[in-house]
């Protein structure tokens, strides 16, 4: 590659970098907190619950949610997990209405807390607009990723190695091109899956009429396997038997792992059971794994799967368990893939962060006023987020349930970031700034993880859920002791004239 | 810097966006698979191919360039699109 093509790769890389950098920390963190919010469904709830006791059989546990109100007639019983030991009860959307202990059957009080972030990362509070429009910011990140991967290509014998003692920037240009270079698999599974998550939704809507000319709705039926409408037949004389039915089951499939369980018109002597869930090998979600049973008999009925069906569709099925880290089909190093798929999420969110310091630095140094902006910019809502979501932790982990809490929560998350972007539009030195959103971040979720050791403790009577405590106080700490002052040496290097810097 | 890539940006995608409209269509209808793998090698492929024509236009040596690049990928896709991509 020769000088010119290699210097238009590196204006690419920083250009896309500082135009989209910001949005782009944004997407990262709102989705690696999306990661951990999926595995922090027990967390939230009370610390008893996870303390392992005999259950109510299913067939009890419905009953108890119909007497509470709950309509059985399309519902979706999310089984207990590890991460969520609560049973869920869902409607037809998907929209779930009540959670019980299992052991007791009593009712939970929600644990969506916290979802702010998790709906920012899915749709910037904008639906399906918001959907696509999110998912664009993974083509963003390919191409960074890709100008990266080409500038830096040369480096891959240092790579591993970050420099000390030669200056803040050094250090954080060794730092962001040894997590480019190392976290490179991850960043193009993360923005390739990203990509298709809105896209790939947006292609079946948009496309459907193509491959299917005059009847696009086959698409859809096709692609989630789905049954015949259930006819009418009458009110049933007995319940059937869920645990039975789970039970036979699992004795027909033992490497299918059920997670749901879909009740098709419940109370009809027609009434069908389809289990959900994911098959062992199998890279795919309940969405797309499913067994089909008559209610009355326990008869099987159908089998849907992704296994024998085309490459390209199989590819797409994989695009979502391999976003939303979901490796329950690997087996035993599942849990390992999916921490490790975190960790490369917050990589990912400190990759945006030092390449934005790095073009920040190096324009404010040549007096460019668009260094103040970005400066501005990237300060209030990247540290505002990061400081806004360990607020959102601990308060809602300390405060007590209730509705009015919950939207007192809400509130609390958008005031805290707005008015950490307004702060840092409106303050001199954005770096001492910085500094405070990540020192009062770093005491926010090293709080929130003692909180929640302190109530486990408490109401348990041992630490339950201590992986997450403890993973919460580490990231504290990391904050609290990267916002210390950076050393006055350290700022002397960081001023070397930039045709002797390495980027 | 950043202003000069926002323009080029506007011209990759101005360019990307439409011929990979068209690209989608034309898999979509005659891509050699049933109608599920037709429809979702028509949105992987164009996926794959949009970036790889969005990092071709972006590192164009100026904007003159980077607009024959774009222009290129849209004379080549939109009389597939519109010879084949119709019923």
């Amino acid at each position: 590659m020769d000088a010119s093509s290699r210097s238009r790769w590196r204006a690419l890389h920083r250009g896309a970098g500082a135009l989209f950098g910001v949005v782009l920390f944004v997407v990262l963190f709102s989705g690696a907190w999306s990661l951990a919010f999926d595995s922090m469904q027990g967390w939230w709830r009370p610390p008893a619950l996870a303390v392992a006791r005999p259950t109510l059989p299913l067939d009890a546990l419905v009953a108890r949610a119909a007497s509470l109100g709950v309509a059985l007639r399309d519902a979706r019983i999310v089984l207990p997990r590890p991460d969520d030991p609560a049973i869920r009860f869902c409607d037809a959307r998907q929209t779930c209405t009540l959670a019980l202990d299992p052991a007791t059957g009593a009712p939970l009080p929600d644990a969506a807390r916290a979802t702010s972030i998790v709906t920012l990362h899915k749709t910037l509070f904008a639906g399906f607009p918001g959907r696509i429009f999110v998912s664009l910011w993974g083509i963003v990140l390919l191409v960074l990723i890709v100008a990266g991967v080409v500038v830096h290509r040369k480096r891959w014998p240092d790579a591993a190695r970050i420099r000390r003692g030669h200056g803040l920037r050094i250090a954080l240009f060794d730092l962001h091109a040894w997590i480019g270079l190392w976290g490179t698999p991850w960043l193009v599974l993360f923005a390739f899956t990203g990509a298709l998550s809105g896209l790939g939704a947006l292609g079946t809507v948009a496309l459907a009429g193509v491959a299917y000319p005059g009847q696009p709705q086959r698409a859809f039926a096709e692609l989630l396997g789905g049954s015949l409408p259930v006819e009418a037949g009458g009110p049933w004389r007995h319940a059937p038997d869920l645990d039975a039915l789970l039970r036979r089951d699992a004795a027909r499939r033992p490497d299918f792992r059920p997670e749901a369980v879909a009740l098709q018109r419940w109370g009809d002597v027609n009434a069908r059971v389809e289990i959900a869930g994911t098959t062992a090998g199998l890279p795919s979600t309940a969405v797309f794994e499913h067994h089909l049973y008559r209610a009355a008999d326990g008869q099987w009925l159908a089998d849907a799967t992704s296994r024998g069906r085309g490459f390209w569709l199989r590819a797409f099925i994989a695009v979502q368990p391999l976003h939303f880290a979901q490796y329950g089909w690997v087996g035993a190093a599942g849990g390992v893939l999916r921490v490790l798929h975190f960790l490369m999420g917050l990589a990912a969110c400190a990759l945006c962060a030092t390449g934005l310091h790095l073009w920040i630095e190096r324009r404010r140094a040549q007096r460019d006023r668009a260094a103040d902006l970005l400066a501005a910019a990237a300060v209030g809502v990247c540290g505002g987020l990061v400081l806004a979501g360990g607020v959102l932790l601990f308060a809602g982990r300390a405060l007590p349930d209730g509705v009015h809490v919950d939207h007192a929560l809400a509130l609390l998350f958008r005031v805290v970031w707005g008015g950490a972007i307004a702060l840092a539009a409106c303050v001199a030195d954005r770096a001492a700034w910085l500094r405070v959103l990540m020192r009062a971040a770093g005491v926010a979720y090293a709080l929130a993880g003692a909180t929640h050791c302190a109530i486990a403790l408490l109401g348990a009577g041992r630490p339950v859920y201590w992986p997450i405590d403890a993973a919460l106080v580490a990231f504290g700490a990391l904050l609290l002791r990267a916002a210390r002052r950076p050393r006055r040496d350290a700022m002397l290097a960081a001023r070397v004239p930039a045709g002797a810097e390495p980027f | 810097m950043a202003s000069g890539w926002g323009a080029r940006a506007a011209i990759a995608i101005g360019g990307v966006l439409p011929g990979a409209v068209a690209l989608a269509i034309t898999l979509a209808r005659h891509y050699p698979a049933d109608g599920l793998n037709r429809l979702y090698a028509a949105v992987l492929l164009t996926l794959a191919a949009s970036v790889a024509v969005l990092l071709w236009v972006l590192v164009a040596p100026g904007r003159r360039q980077a607009a024959w690049r774009a222009g290129a990928w849209l004379a080549v896709l939109v009389p597939c699109a519109m010879l084949w991509g119709g019923r």
